[in-house]
């Protein structure tokens, strides 16, 4: 039992160190290029900027690129490439980008833990539930909006409340006020909320998350051997109901895994991340599992 | 069914990253700095060549001189810069508050100089000029048609020479000689100055003192505010309020608020 609680705590360990990787590379290369701007070149320093490494200022490029051949103001080759690899991936295995990559939902995950501690078990319980469903379509808006602004203007309209910027480059006087603002409110509601940008405001998030509709491998639950104990549901830092799913399609899930039985599910090979359907097993095997 | 664990899945995702950008760099595709290469004209007489509506602010004038196969001397000159590393976009700090109202010298008035240097085509913003300076060399070596220059030294009757004169360098040898031209021979459209705005030469830049109100392009929330506008009316009209080096059109933009229309309702807030 210990060392099963072990592999399930080293499967997150092992997610949190990608996380922590990420976010040390792009604060990284945030501060040297912010550096480099001001005339202070640091060894290893390459010549990326943050714009450079960004996969939605690739996403919002794609059309000016598909009808102008040119890229968005401030966007360079390396985030269009990003964009796509995002988007592979995310056909792949979910919204990995969002759950593993991005540094900026990382950080509302680890405030998170301080909202944990603060609101114990009503901690991302606190919005009324119809409430939540219906905000969760604004990033929609969102990314309709900035999708627009962008073509129109070409020029980078989420630019204008960006707090991924203004995490990076809050030193600075580059970032924008509105980031800012929408940073701070961010911060805020992390301490209720788990991922509050990501749920109800990120465009890229949104983005990404139309590809939980048609991804190859995605979280299925094996009913025959749930046990209905709905760990899988409160593991989820999106509060998708995976206790009552098959296949999850929730167009929120960010492939984080923490519902799986690697994780959260107590019983083996329950929730898993795959490809195809579960095996249909002999009753007594399923017992057996269950046990 | 096919499982894919927590491990294979960072493997993945490492994989994917890192995979991804190798194979985009060995295609020379990944790319984190601008090529300074502007978009090529895709459809008409022009095709294939570059086009001046892609210059970027960002550009240097060495890299828009190498884009569009003009001397860095007569860019150097037209706009009173001093050194060819410097970026097209340092004009805007340079003219701001130097022009009267509803005029811009900045990116779109290179773009303009280049399309009509070269011929090429390119749609001028309404409150593009260029400096007087800009006119000799163009009616000299200009290929697009002289009504399209003179078109162009009409919209500009006030557009002064770079103010900010800096020093000659080895490339701007020509600066002098063509500010002195303009400013000894001008042209009657476009340097002639008016009394009101008076124009002057790259060698006389102390005679010009901010216009206040004049709005343009890059006037920002805090010029307005730095000319004693009424910022509340400012809001009212605009619907709110930007950050202070904000831009008014950027923000009317952002906004989805017509520039050109708020423009000249923010003039008549100007203060008296």
């Amino acid at each position: 039992m210990a060392s099963s609680k072990a592999a399930k705590g080293g499967a997150q360990r092992l997610r949190l160190a990608i996380q922590v990787f990420f976010l040390l590379l792009v604060a990284f290369i945030a501060t040297t290029s912010a550096l480099k701007e001001e005339g202070v070149e640091l060894p290893l320093a390459g010549s990326a900027s943050l714009h450079a490494i960004c996969p939605f200022g690739g996403v919002v490029s794609f059309w000016q690129l598909a009808s102008l051949g040119t890229l968005v103001k401030k966007v360079h080759n390396s985030s269009v490439v990003l964009g796509v690899i995002g988007i592979l991936l995310a056909i792949l295995a979910g919204p990995v980008i969002c759950g593993w990559v991005c540094p900026f939902g990382s950080f509302q995950e680890w405030l998170g833990k301080l909202g944990r501690r603060i609101f114990k078990k009503r901690y991302n319980a606190l919005v009324p539930a119809r409430l939540d469903k219906g905000l969760r379509y604004l990033r929609y808006l969102m990314l309709a909006w900035v999708s627009y602004m962008t073509i129109v203007t070409g020029k980078l309209a989420f630019e204008a409340v960006d707090p991924y910027y203004a995490l990076f480059n809050f030193w600075r006087s580059e970032a924008s006020i509105g980031g800012f603002i929408v940073l701070g409110a961010t911060i805020l509601l992390s301490l209720a909320v788990e991922r509050p940008f990501c749920k109800y405001a990120c465009p890229y998030g949104a983005f990404q998350g139309l590809f939980n509709l048609v991804r190859v491998f995605g979280i299925k639950r094996n009913a025959p051997t749930c046990i209905s104990c709905k760990a899988c549901s409160r593991a989820c830092p999106m509060n998708i109901e995976v206790a009552t799913a098959t296949t999850v399609r929730d167009h929120q899930c960010i492939s984080c895994l923490k519902c799986t039985s690697e994780a959260a599910c107590p019983v083996p090979a329950t929730v898993e991340l795959a490809a195809g359907s579960f095996p249909i097993a002999p009753p007594n095997a399923q017992k057996e599992a269950a046990k | 069914m096919i499982k894919l664990r927590t491990a294979p899945l960072a493997l993945l995702v490492l994989a994917g990253m890192f995979g991804g950008i190798g194979i985009s760099a060995a295609f020379g595709l990944w790319k984190t700095e601008n090529t300074k290469q502007p978009a090529k004209i895709r459809e008409g007489d022009f095709a294939g060549m570059p086009s001046p509506s892609d210059i970027r602010g960002s550009y240097t004038w060495d890299e828009v001189s190498k884009a569009f196969g003009l001397p860095v001397d007569r860019l150097l000159s037209a706009f009173g810069s001093s050194s060819g590393s410097d970026k097209v976009n340092s004009l805007e700090g340079r003219y701001a508050g130097k022009l009267p109202a509803g005029t811009e010298i900045g990116t779109d008035s290179v773009r303009l100089f280049v399309s009509l240097y070269t011929g090429l085509p390119h749609e001028p913003e309404s409150d593009t000029i260029l400096p007087d300076a800009a006119f000799p060399i163009l009616r000299a070596e200009g290929r697009a048609e002289r009504t399209a220059i003179e078109a162009a030294a009409a919209r500009a009757p006030s557009a002064p020479a770079a103010p900010a004169a800096a020093k000659p360098s080895s490339g701007g040898a020509a600066q002098a000689p063509a500010a002195a031209e303009a400013a000894a021979k001008p042209e009657p459209a476009a340097a002639q100055p008016k009394a009101e705005a008076p124009a002057a030469s790259a060698a006389a830049p102390a005679e010009h003192a901010p216009t206040p109100g004049a709005i343009t392009g890059k006037t920002s929330f805090g010029d307005l505010e730095s000319w004693g506008y009424d910022m509340a009316k400012v809001e009212a009209l605009l619907g709110g309020r930007g950050p202070e080096a904000q831009a008014i059109k950027d923000y009317c933009a952002a906004k989805g608020l017509s520039f050109s229309e708020l423009k000249a309702k923010l003039q008549e807030l100007a203060p008296r």
